[in-house]
């Protein structure tokens, strides 16, 4: 085991596996739409396909990146998820027509690196997934965000102000693209939330049912993602440097960050 | 026991030392306090026994710090642990989380270090019963008062076996009650022959329980002796010491004649007591406290 | 604590957590991979439905089930009945909108699908403490620091909504607009969770230390305080479901593909 004081590689033949899983299931769902949506189905191929290639993908990744954070990395994390879940819970209480549910997996990327982002949207979802037991075939999802967070920062995309919503911009729609297909062949379609109107006003005009659910979550993510970026920028911002140097040390270097 | 020379700690990006030249030796089972103002460097002291200096928060560390009879910086901090253990202030940090009763979190020090289980069992029941909160161990540790948090944290530390105890600060989010609980049990650990070394504030508590205070400042060690001596020491006060309101009352009655001339200044309320009830009896103290 | 376990004393409580979590899976499977709509309410009503009864939990189960199950049937129904450009078979018209056969069949067959996928789960999180499943994981080689991390957040959520509530409660005191218009509430956001994040961040240090004096980092083999039960006949059970899973996925798959 190598956690400790020292960050070490993930496993790349694990997490690449995991890569690849989830980009071949999405390919095949968008690309060759296996029968089970749009017309009435005689059997659910799709959703069979869909649930264990985003699984086993998501797994494969956690399980990869699993044992290579420092000691404070791992004592950052579950902080990280409660921040998700609780902000989450304020944002439901100020009744803004937002998530904001994935402030803590952001800010974990940015001020770790994008492994420990991933690590920490991943498992985020599956703690979801232990009372709610819907988020969990989205893991996958979360886990891009961490990862995508974490990689803009590495690029410098966290140095300027303008750069963040741009990176957030960016997120959200990797993040809307690759839960469509989940959304339609699993769950028909719709999240069972307010913005299920969007998604029957496109199918009014003749959508198909993935056309729809992807333009349903274009309408919500990059917005919420943004906000979310722009908001970990601050904290950022607002860190005491000492706080801020702990968890760069391993991961984005101070000078990638906002001084 | 604990052994330092010469030593000499840098945080990471700091210009200057925050330990600097700490010359230190503590005997096996000596309770000995270390009482300074903020910033003093009091916790680094206790990190850099403890060896996470350097190993958890990098930085530079010059001379020697021998604790066990081992060079902390040749060993790794999984080997470290199993010698020296470290309690701090807030006890919500300390519990782990990642376990449901105080049996389980007892254990999972334990189940790190791969002890097998039934000596595991043996163990937990062993430190249970020296801290009295057997009854607790089928509870959560989430739903325990301040002071029972704190003793569970302070076993959860103690039944990984160290020979050396260190507690930063262990009372100061605690209420009187929860302190006495804890310095009792501090107590009962000295007792049993474990060294410890324990920064606190409250000069009362010190000189009730400790063997033996130092005071440090600007990361040196000012003063070193007997609790008595040390806590009533003007200097001491100069340094930014918390003062006894014992000491500050014998003080004020020594300028009125109202303490005795040749008994020390007082630092607990037995010892103010006695010194005033004998106030107009100088020659009957004998310059010295009765045990 | 957030959880849903429910405490009893049934032979379903009694299965090792990845024996539980390896039919929850191979159910699920089976029910997606069935050639036919109605196989995940088959599957929930013959086998979810009286496992819950010899676990003790049927009232929970069957609550929890269809409160996560309600929001996503009202608008499967209202939506994919109403909107299904697809369809032709059209069963009634209201004014300008109709409703179609293919659009009700297909949010029956999405529905029943989430009801068999999150009751499947719930039954193992109903009957399964999560301590003792995560100690379950680790002892077949799931990674430890993260089981650290998956029992931890579920215990510090409580105390997180806490100091949440806590803050909240002070900022409101000094005057902070909690309701109001879109823009009024937004900006409330900024007083309440920058205190919130900020305070977690600066735990973490204190928290890390008290990690290592525990030796979460030591390299030996670790043990456990517990040692669960795992019959020869559970292991064998599983490797069958496993096997059964892929073998699945591997038929589908070749057929989605050609
Ligand atoms: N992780 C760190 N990185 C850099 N500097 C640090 C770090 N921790 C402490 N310091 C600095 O070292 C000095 C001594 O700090 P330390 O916490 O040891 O003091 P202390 O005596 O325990 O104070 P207090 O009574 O407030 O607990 C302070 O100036 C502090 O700013
Ligand atoms: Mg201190």
């Amino acid at each position: 085991m190598r956690y400790g004081a020292s960050q070490s590689r993930p496993q790349w033949l694990l997490v690449g596996a995991g890569l690849a899983v989830v980009a071949a299931t999405y390919l095949l769902l968008v690309l060759s739409r296996p029968s089970g949506l749009d017309q009435s189905p005689t059997a659910n191929t799709g959703a069979l396909i869909a649930l264990a290639g985003y699984l086993i993908g998501a797994g494969l990744i956690i399980w990869g990146v699993a044992r290579q954070f420092t000691t404070s990395t791992y004592a950052l994390i579950p902080l990280a998820i409660a921040i998700n879940i609780v902000i989450g819970e304020i944002v439901t209480l100020l009744k803004l027509p937002l998530y904001l549910d994935s402030i803590g997996t952001v800010l974990v990327g940015v001020l770790v690196g994008p492994w420990a982002g991933a690590a920490t949207g991943g498992l985020a979802n599956i703690i979801w997934g232990l009372f709610r037991a819907v988020p969990l075939p989205f893991a996958v999802v979360a886990i891009v965000i961490g990862l995508l967070a974490g990689l803009f920062a590495r690029l410098g995309w966290f140095k300027r102000i303008y750069l963040v919503p741009i990176a957030g911009l960016l997120t959200g729609l990797v993040a809307a693209l690759l839960s469509a297909p989940l959304s339609a062949f699993i769950f028909g379609g719709v999240t069972g939330g307010g913005t299920d109107a969007l998604v029957a006003a496109f199918r009014a005009y003749g959508a198909t049912l993935l056309q729809a659910s992807t333009f349903q979550g274009l309408a919500a993510d990059p917005l919420d993602k943004l906000i979310s970026f722009v908001i970990v920028y601050f904290i950022v911002v607002a860190l005491p440097p000492r706080v801020r140097s702990r968890f760069s040390q391993s991961g984005t270097t101070a000078s990638q960050l906002p001084r | 026991m604990i052994e330092l020379r010469g030593v000499r700690y840098t945080y990471p990006g700091a210009e200057l030392p925050t330990l600097n030249g700490v010359d230190l030796a503590i005997q096996a089972g000596e309770l000995c306090a270390v009482v300074g103002p903020n910033g003093a460097g009091k916790s680094t002291l206790c990190y850099v026994i403890a060896g996470f200096a350097p190993h958890h928060f990098n930085g530079e560390l010059v001379g020697d710090v021998i604790v066990n009879g081992r060079q902390t910086v040749e060993h790794p901090l999984g080997e470290l642990v199993k010698h020296c253990g470290l309690v701090f202030h807030n006890p919500l940090n300390q519990i782990s989380g990642a376990r449901y009763t105080v049996r389980e979190e007892l254990a999972f020090g334990l189940e790190n270090l791969g002890i097998p289980r039934a000596e595991m069992q043996e163990r937990i029941a062993d430190v249970l019963e020296k801290l009295g909160i057997t009854t607790l161990a089928e509870r959560s540790p989430f739903e325990l008062s301040g002071g029972q948090q704190q003793r569970v944290a302070l076993a959860s530390i103690l039944v990984m076996g160290p020979r050396v105890l260190l507690l930063d600060e262990p009372t100061s989010q605690l209420d009187p009650l929860g302190t006495q609980e804890v310095f009792q049990a501090i107590k009962g650990l000295a007792e049993t022959g474990v060294t410890v070394l324990l920064v606190e504030h409250k000069p009362e508590m010190v000189a009730a329980f400790a063997d033996r205070v130092i005071v440090l400042d600007e990361g040196r060690v000012q003063l070193d002796g007997p609790p008595q001596k040390v806590l009533a020491d003007p200097e001491a006060a100069r340094l930014g010491v918390a003062v006894s309101r014992y000491t500050t009352a014998a003080r004020a009655g020594l300028e009125r004649s109202l303490w005795p001339t040749d008994l020390p200044l007082p630092v607990t309320l037995d010892q103010a007591v006695y010194g005033f009830g004998e106030a107009r009896l100088p020659t009957q103290a004998e310059g010295e406290y009765p045990k | 604590m957030i959880s849903l376990y429910q405490p009893r004393d049934s032979p379903i409580h009694r299965l090792h957590p990845l024996t539980k979590l390896t039919l929850s899976f191979g159910l699920i499977a089976v029910a997606l991979g069935a050639p036919v709509d109605w196989a995940p309410l088959l599957l929930y009503v013959a086998v979810l439905v009286p496992l819950s009864y010899v676990a003790q939990v049927p009232g929970p189960f069957l609550s929890t089930s269809w409160r996560l199950l309600l929001p996503f049937a009202i608008s499967l129904f209202l939506i994919q009945s109403f909107f299904f450009p697809e369809g032709t078979q059209i069963l009634a018209r209201l004014g300008p909108l109709t409703v179609k056969a293919e659009g009700v069949r297909f949010a029956f067959a999405s529905t029943v699908r989430i009801l068999l996928i999150t009751g499947a789960l719930l039954l193992t999180l109903l009957t399964t403490h999560p301590g003792l499943l995560m100690t379950g994981l680790v002892q077949k080689g799931f990674p430890p620091p993260l089981a650290y991390v998956v029992v931890t957040t579920l215990q510090i959520v409580p105390q997180m909504r806490e100091r949440a509530r806590t803050i909240i409660d002070a900022q409101r005191a000094r005057g902070l607009e909690t309701q109001g218009s879109l823009l009024v509430r937004m900006r409330a956001l900024g007083p309440l969770v920058g205190p919130l994040v900020l305070g977690a961040l600066l735990d973490v240090e204190e928290r890390t230390l008290a990690l290592e004096a525990r030796a979460f980092s030591a390299t030996s083999a670790k043990t456990s305080l517990y040692d669960l039960r795992d019959p020869a006949a559970e292991r064998i059970a599983r490797w069958a479901v496993v096997l059964g899973i892929a073998g699945l996925i591997a038929w589908r798959l070749l057929e989605a593909l050609q």
